[in-house]
């Protein structure tokens, strides 16, 4: 399949899988997998910063637009 | 190739094809239909289940279709609003496709081998590396940026492909503003057409913006039966008819077929600035004369919103600089604030503002909860809840003539007879799993079921 071409396996210390699975049990995560791609997005995305996210161009059009639509 | 293709990926499986008419209400349909002017529509009715349905708190496109895409609530999808804030330091944002915390249903059918295309459909900027092709939404403004796989750009851009209509237009310039809506409707369909004919797919999600850019614009016209507007809107709603008529004689009967709204609509009385209310009672102070936006505010505030009807309480240990102690007095306070906010008036006409107000732990759950608003306003009908803290008073009647309500959204589903019951847009993605007879892992996450069952 297509879509598993574009993943890679990262192994991780089994404690701290562990320990995560404990935090992921009845938090709304599927899986520790869904866990740890969505923490490792938001460090990565943070880290971008929300300006480098959407450009300063970007950034400006879209709040014109949402604001032309009462949203801001 | 094609041919081979096809039959490969088809695999008796079914297929699905799903045609979103933002922001389009169950009743106006039915008064349409009644009247004779949808007549495409009316006679799908004889082949299939048309019903009202919910949409989500707070209704907005940006929350209801990620609850679409994710089958769960958004403290659970984490999209809570076309703005959204973050702490520590305290701003405002724009969420994106970014930060929605679990799969969408393209790459939910992407993971297992299945062919998605999906155009215009909120919340999908940046585009996803789908098994197939992604068209972003209106939170893309440079095409060339909303396009997967970018080989689709060129000919995007060869037909003038347009992403959004120009809202400002709607204000000012109606004559404008109609040709833009035609324009950008014409070419989404065009785009759409080519995809259907080139690409093989097993999940085909088509979204039109432009039923809820005329309605935000021309609703209060099409209502009062404005002698050249009403008949605008009708056209264009006209076009809409067309369309579904002839997706359903392009979609053979092995193509399941799908049609739905995210919200209803209704007329504005008025804008209703929270934020000022908040401030007039003493609950929301500013640390400058001209504060910007609620981010300015004074440590000393005890509650601020966001549109539309979120407040938040100012909470020490949750807020940059908060005011209010968890426990007896956050509790108290919230308490003070629903009983106080339920008997809001228009100062104008003293028609009572509020119909509802929702605790959090009333409508949210998950691993995003702490970041959900503490307290959710639902207005009555007409009384739009926003959340600039610009404006000097309470109420205020402005250019946008339209705004959502939350139980009148609709869904068509062809070839089904479905029992007539309460349901929402977030019960689609498990019932999308059940029509296209494909179990989904995520299922147990769901907070909603399907309506076939």
């Amino acid at each position: 399949m297509e879509s598993q071409e574009n993943k890679v396996t990262i192994k991780i210390p089994r404690p701290l899988y562990n320990r995560i699975k404990k935090i992921v049990e009845g938090s709304g995560f599927n899986s520790v997998t869904d866990f740890i791609v969505y923490v490792l997005r938001d460090i990565v995305s943070s880290k971008q910063a929300e300006d480098e996210q959407l450009t300063k161009e970007e950034l400006t059009a879209i709040r014109k637009r949402l604001k032309s639509l009462g949203y801001l | 190739m094609g041919i081979l293709k096809k039959i490969i990926t088809s695999n008796n499986k079914k297929r699905l094809f799903v045609l979103g008419l933002d922001g389009t209400p169950f009743t106006f349909l039915q008064k349409q239909m009644e009247e004779g002017k949808m007549p495409h529509f009316q006679r799908m009715l004889e082949k299939g289940s048309f019903l009202r349905m919910n949409s989500v708190i707070p209704c907005i496109s940006s929350v209801a279709w990620t609850s679409f895409l994710t089958g769960v609530n958004l403290a659970k999808h984490n999209l809570q609003g076309f703005v959204d804030r973050k702490l520590n330091p305290f701003r405002v944002y724009i969420p994106t496709a970014r930060n929605i915390a679990v799969p969408t249903i393209s790459e939910i059918l992407s993971e297992a081998g299945k062919r998605v295309v999906s155009i215009n459909v909120p919340v999908s900027y940046p585009p996803k590396e789908v098994n197939g092709i992604q068209i972003s939404c209106f939170l893309a403004t440079d095409l060339a940026k909303a396009v997967y796989p970018k080989h689709y750009y060129s000919y995007l851009k060869e037909i003038g492909y347009r992403i959004d209509v120009d809202a400002w237009q709607g204000r000012k310039e109606k004559e404008k503003f109609l040709k833009d809506i035609h324009y950008t409707y014409d070419k989404r369909l065009e785009a759409a057409y080519y995809l259907m004919g080139r690409e093989d797919w097993d999940y085909f999600q088509l979204h039109i913006m432009e039923t809820d850019r005329i309605n935000h614009f021309l609703w209060e016209q099409w209502e009062s039966g404005h002698e050249t507007y009403a008949a605008e809107f009708d056209k264009f709603y006209n076009k809409v008819d067309q369309l579904v008529g002839d997706l359903d004689a392009r979609l053979g009967n092995d193509v399941e077929f799908m049609i739905l709204s995210d919200h209803g609509f209704c007329s504005i009385k008025k804008e209703v600035y929270l934020n000022q209310w908040l401030e007039k009672n003493g609950y929301l102070k500013y640390k400058t004369d001209a504060p910007k936006s609620v981010t300015d505010m004074h440590p000393q505030s005890k509650a601020y919103s966001l549109i539309p009807g979120r407040i938040f309480i100012n909470l020490k240990g949750r807020e940059d600089e908060g005011s209010v102690a968890p426990g007896n007095e956050y509790e108290s306070l919230r308490q003070e604030l629903m009983e106080k906010i339920i008997h809001i008036t228009d100062p104008d006409t003293g028609e009572k503002i509020v119909k509802k107000i929702y605790k959090r732990e009333d409508l949210y759950s998950g691993p995003f909860y702490d970041d959900s608003p503490d307290l959710v306003v639902v207005p009555n009908d007409g009384f739009d809840l926003k959340g600039n803290i610009k404006q000097p008073n309470l109420t205020y009647k402005g250019e946008l003539v339209g705004m959502h309500t939350d139980d009148d959204a609709f869904f068509y589903l062809r070839n089904y007879d479905i029992e007539p019951q309460e349901f929402g847009i977030i019960d689609m993605l498990p019932t999308i799993a059940e029509l296209m007879e494909f179990p989904m892992k995520e299922a147990e996450n769901f907070d909603g079921s399907s309506v076939l069952s």
